[in-house]
């Protein structure tokens, strides 16, 4: 029990410390990540078309974990988006097959309804959001399987032959834009970090709890279906499983990104750039480097924790969950 | 400073994906790839060896040249005992004069297959080697990428039934073929088997959800039992605690005789022999299960376990012959056609040692020479096929003159 | 609103808190009763869906501990899965000694040090048990590679007929003195209820949650002799698959914290017990079994929606409490 006592004098001093660290240390760690690959995929990391892989396999996980910051910073989590990607994409694939133009907004109605059911069950009937997610998760799950009939379900093929790089750039574009906006220039994203610190002290202080919920929760769901319209581009089918590895991708990116899985203050928009950035290049570095076969899980463990011990704020005792 | 920062990484984030958009980055690709080659075929003395042999040998005079080579394999897990051994088989060609990079795409999600297929590709594969088991519908975006890249692909337990994708994938210059085992007669056998032992109403425990193989099966067993007047009872999917779930249905459906798992015999079938044990059916209800497992041997002697369909660890191994023909110019499947391969069936404990030590066993069951042998000018796909068929764990005893 | 509970409970006696308590598993048991009387009627059938819950139950103890003290840990499967391998093959060299002991000791060690991992590197206990569970998952597939990962007959005595019970009802007794009668069991619930206040009170939390690994770590140890002894065999997983094992555990252990009826060590017990007979149902009215998640969930929502808005006064506010106890 001695190393952890000295531990926690330690974790005192840097506590000090922690306020530039707090910024600096997972940017520390994606950045000996990118040079550790570099050097053992000998230089294929650092390609052109590796950065383009990387922004391909990368795009839905910054779709998703923006919008995982709005709920993240109250407290809250929401398991159920994963599964609510895979499920706006078989819509979407379903709608396409009528219309390909109205698969895009079928996808984001679909995903922001979901969010909002999700909310109504938290905010009204006081379900813990923990329970209403998992829930809506395993809905969303069997709802998928059922309509894709179990196997996975081709796009129509004038949307499989088109090229949607541009449109899957300026929507991106477009949606960082508002994200990032709404969390950071207006009183929403402050507010929404005060009800994570306080449920009784924000509404004390005028915030209306009730819709911010209900807002932070629509915002998951809009992402949902962004993330499931361009990955049902990208792969060009629907599937059963379409996703469905983005709930936890998403709360480990934010967590190494440097926010705490209790939201509050340390609640930021770029936790989320550098989570999902450290996450792919983890992923798509190890097979670079040629670190395949059975080996290749546990060397891509202990790299996390590696990473994970440089990049993640180490907080005092008291705030460690 | 923040917002500086995150600002500052998106528009980096996305200059960087514009500009890979814009300009084709395959020249820089290119280079690497060669300087590599230089330096493998510089070390490898015996590479240049087989390739004089082979010339002399060759009476055509149609010179092959044997590239060093590097496969990338994709495959679901290694967890499970196929997963285990394909990707074993998959590091056979490796005596041939290249590299075999298997990666482990994380569980059976359409998206991280594709991922896969990508760093594979950027890794500096030459050929890419997997099974398409979320379903075909994503062979088109592969077969894109594939193009794209120039790299060759073949796929293994995959069959393409969709006209549109078969199209798509045959006018693809990269495209190899495949190879497969008969899912659907397997099940249809298994069925006719246990029907013959008395069998007449089937529960069928399924292991994976989407997953092409997995409903090719389910298909022919349920052709099966239509076929033959019997019953389909129930369908367990994916159960989480078999046991419980094989005690249900027994209780529920006391009719029941039959309990079929149409895949990882280990994971399904030996607590399904504990629950039919444990609500006093032991003896009436009999069980078979694709792949091999461990205890099969002592459950199959005991009468637990009627039969195990499993073995077809070349499956990978013949894809990739095949992939290496086309990459040194000589394909031994010009028409891509379908390259079928056996199941084998396994009745006794030393057959599963045999299996263990002859084929999955440190030396793999055919040698480089036979290996070529199978690919070289003078062979067709009839004969190439014929080899494949002549799989056996027999056939690798007697070629190892053992 | 605990204190509240209280006050009504004390006007209710011992029986009415037994039949209270045992409402919703006899409840839902009544349903497969009335599916179909000559399968379920049986004293058999009965004692069958007891016997399934046991598993998850020992599983749902182990993680009660961690639960209470806000642990969220990932990694209970792939631990069971590791020592289960483990113990599986001290079975084959030492027998029913071996797999007790390879099981437990094992299972403690990686335990003590997915604690370790938490409290030096001071992560959130979300990302070390994901990372360890990269690492445990990645050994046990490396490990079962030249072994035999079946457990021989002889050897599963521990899961039949009397045994399990003995096996249980020791558990029982020593989860219930740990959490309602020591200092141990105190502290923890201490920083449940407010992890500030718990450490101004002297309590070293970074000690406790590291024992609550270990104590973790020895339950889910007996957790796995019992989960290889059930199906007889262990097999690996990998990308992620040793996470579900724990899915049914946490649902009964989030159910049975919610029967306020009784002390939650028998709540436990009660939870998975019922969510058990959930899916015997399932297959009592032939639904596909891909449906038992939705129907279990449906089932939490309309439990806990009834729980949690009995009393109207309570403003939304109340349920922030619920998921930091939840978390």
């Amino acid at each position: 029990m001695m190393v952890v006592n000295m531990d926690i004098k330690k974790g005192r001093i840097q506590s000090l410390f922690q306020y530039n660290k707090s910024k600096i240390a997972p940017l520390l760690g994606l950045v000996l990540l990118v040079v550790f690959f570099a050097i053992t995929s000998k230089g294929k990391l650092l390609e052109a078309s590796s950065i383009e892989n990387i922004y391909n396999q990368g795009f839905p996980l910054l779709i998703t974990s923006l919008a995982f910051v709005y709920v993240m910073a109250t407290g809250n989590l929401d398991f159920s988006i994963g599964a609510n990607v895979g499920f706006c994409a078989t819509i979407a694939c379903y709608v396409a097959f009528f219309n390909t133009k109205l698969a895009f907004p079928a996808a984001l109605l679909t995903g922001a309804l979901v969010g909002l059911i999700n909310s109504l069950m938290y905010v009204f009937l006081k379900i813990p959001s923990f329970i209403a997610c998992l829930c809506m998760m395993f809905i969303l799950t069997a709802a998928n399987q059922t309509l894709t009939g179990g196997g996975s379900k081709m796009v129509p093929v004038e949307l499989l032959q088109n090229d949607y790089s541009i449109v899957r750039l300026v929507l991106l574009l477009i949606y960082i834009i508002i994200i990032v906006i709404i969390f950071h220039k207006t009183k929403v994203g402050k507010q929404l970090e005060a009800l994570g610190i306080s449920v009784e002290a924000s509404i004390q202080t005028g915030v209306n709890a009730k819709l911010l919920f209900i807002v932070s929760y629509v915002v998951t769901g809009v992402a949902a279906g962004l993330a499931g319209y361009l990955m049902l581009l990208r792969v060009g089918a629907a599937s059963p499983t379409l996703g469905s590895s983005l709930t936890i991708d998403s709360i480990i990116a934010l967590v190494l990104g440097g926010m705490s899985i209790l939201g509050g203050a340390s609640s930021s928009m770029i936790c989320a750039v550098t989570g999902s950035l450290i996450t792919t290049v983890l992923n798509s570095g190890i097979v670079l480097a040629g670190m395949g076969g059975d080996a290749q899980q546990l060397i891509k463990g202990a790299l996390f924790i590696i990473v994970v011990s440089i990049s993640t704020l180490r907080e005092s005792s008291s705030k460690n969950f | 400073m923040k917002k500086l920062i995150s600002i500052i990484l998106i528009i980096m984030m996305i200059l960087g994906a514009v500009a890979c958009n814009s300009t084709k980055s395959n020249e820089s690709k290119e280079e690497v790839k060669e300087t590599e080659k230089k330096t493998d075929s510089d070390t490898d003395g015996e590479e240049v060896k087989e390739t004089e042999k082979k010339t002399d040998s060759d009476t055509d005079g149609e010179e092959v040249e044997r590239k060093p080579f590097k496969i990338g394999f994709s495959v679901w897990g290694t967890s499970d005992s196929h997963g285990r051994y394909v990707s074993q088989a998959a590091s056979w060609v490796e005596e041939l004069g290249g590299e075999v990079i298997v990666d482990v795409a994380q569980g059976f999600t359409i998206d991280a297959q594709v991922a896969s297929i990508e760093n594979l590709i950027q890794s500096g594969a030459d050929i890419v080697s997997f099974c398409a088991y979320s379903g075909e519908a994503v062979i088109p975006k592969i077969s894109e990428l594939a193009e794209k890249n120039e790299v060759y692909f073949v796929m293994w337990d995959t069959t393409v039934s969709d006209p549109a994708i078969q199209e798509m994938v045959d006018s693809n210059p990269y495209f190899v073929g495949t190879t497969n085992e008969g899912q659907f007669e397997a099940g249809y056998e298994t069925v006719e088997y246990l029907a013959e032992q008395g069998a007449t109403d089937f529960v069928i425990i399924k292991y994976a959800i989407g997953v092409a193989i997995c409903d090719e099966r389910v298909d022919g067993a349920s052709k099966a039992i239509d076929d033959l007047g019997l019953n389909l009872t129930y369908v367990i999917e994916v159960p989480e605690d078999t046991k419980k779930a094989v005690e249900d249905t027994l209780v529920n459906y006391p009719e029941v005789n039959a309990v079929v798992a149409v895949g990882g015999t280990a994971m399904y079938v030996t607590p399904s022999i504990q629950a039919i044990e444990s609500v006093g059916r032991k003896g009436e209800v009999l069980t078979s299960g694709f792949d091999f497992s461990d205890t099969m041997g002592a459950e199959l002697e005991a009468g637990d376990l009627s039969l195990v369909l499993g073995g077809h660890v070349v499956t990978t191994h013949f894809a990739n012959l095949m992939a290496l023909s086309a990459y040194w110019g000589d394909p031994i499947n010009p028409d891509k056609e379908q390259l079928m391969i056996p199941y084998l069936t396994v009745t006794s404990p030393e057959d599963i040692d045999n299996f263990n030590k002859y084929v999955v066993g440190d030396v793999p069951p055919y040698t480089p020479e036979e290996m070529l042998d199978s690919i070289s000018s003078d062979k067709t796909f009839d004969d190439f096929q014929k080899i494949a068929m002549e799989y056996s764990i027999e056939d690798v005893i007697s070629r190892r003159g053992e | 609103m605990k204190t509240n509970i209280l006050r009504k409970e004390s006007i209710l006696s011992g029986i009415k808190r037994v039949i209270l308590t045992l409402l919703l598993p006899i409840l839902l048991y009544l349903v497969l009763v009335l599916t179909s009387f000559e399968k379920f009627g049986k004293f058999d059938s009965f004692i069958m869906t007891i016997n399934q819950s046991m598993v998850n139950l020992a599983i749902g103890w182990s993680m009660m501990f961690g639960i209470s003290v806000n642990l969220f840990d990932f990694s209970v499967g792939s631990r069971l899965v590791l020592a289960g391998l483990i113990g599986v093959h001290f079975s084959q060299k030492f027998g029913l000694l071996g797999l007790i002991l390879g099981c437990v000791v094992s299972s403690v060690l990686l335990g003590s040090i997915t604690g370790l991992v938490f409290s030096i590197l001071k992560v959130p206990s979300i990302i070390t048990g994901f990372a360890v569970l990269l690492i445990f998952e990645s050994l046990g597939v490396i490990l079962s590679k030249n072994m035999v990962n079946a457990i021989s007959s002889e050897h599963l005595v521990l899961a039949k007929g009397f045994n399990i019970y003995i096996l249980i009802v020791l558990l029982f007794i020593f989860v219930y003195i740990m959490y309602n009668h020591t200092k141990f069991g105190f502290q923890i619930k201490a920083i449940g209820g407010n992890e500030r206040v718990a450490t101004s009170m002297g309590i070293n939390t970074a000690k406790l949650k590291f024992l609550t690994y270990v104590l973790g770590g020895f339950l889910v140890g007996f957790a796995t002799i019992l989960y290889v002894s059930n199906a007889g065999t262990i097999q690996p997983k990998d990308g992620l698959g040793s996470m579900s094992i724990a899915f049914t555990p946490i649902m009964g252990v989030m159910l049975g914290m919610l029967i306020k009826s009784c002390n939650s060590v028998v709540g436990v017990f009660v939870g998975s017990w019922s969510i058990t007979i959930i899916g015997s149902v399932m297959v009592a009215f032939g639904w596909e079994s891909r449906l038992q998640n939705v129907i279990v969930g449906i089932f939490l929502i309309i439990v806990m929606g009834f729980q949690l808005n009995r009393d109207k006064l309570f403003k939304p506010i109340t349920t922030k409490k619920n998921i930091q106890t939840n978390n």
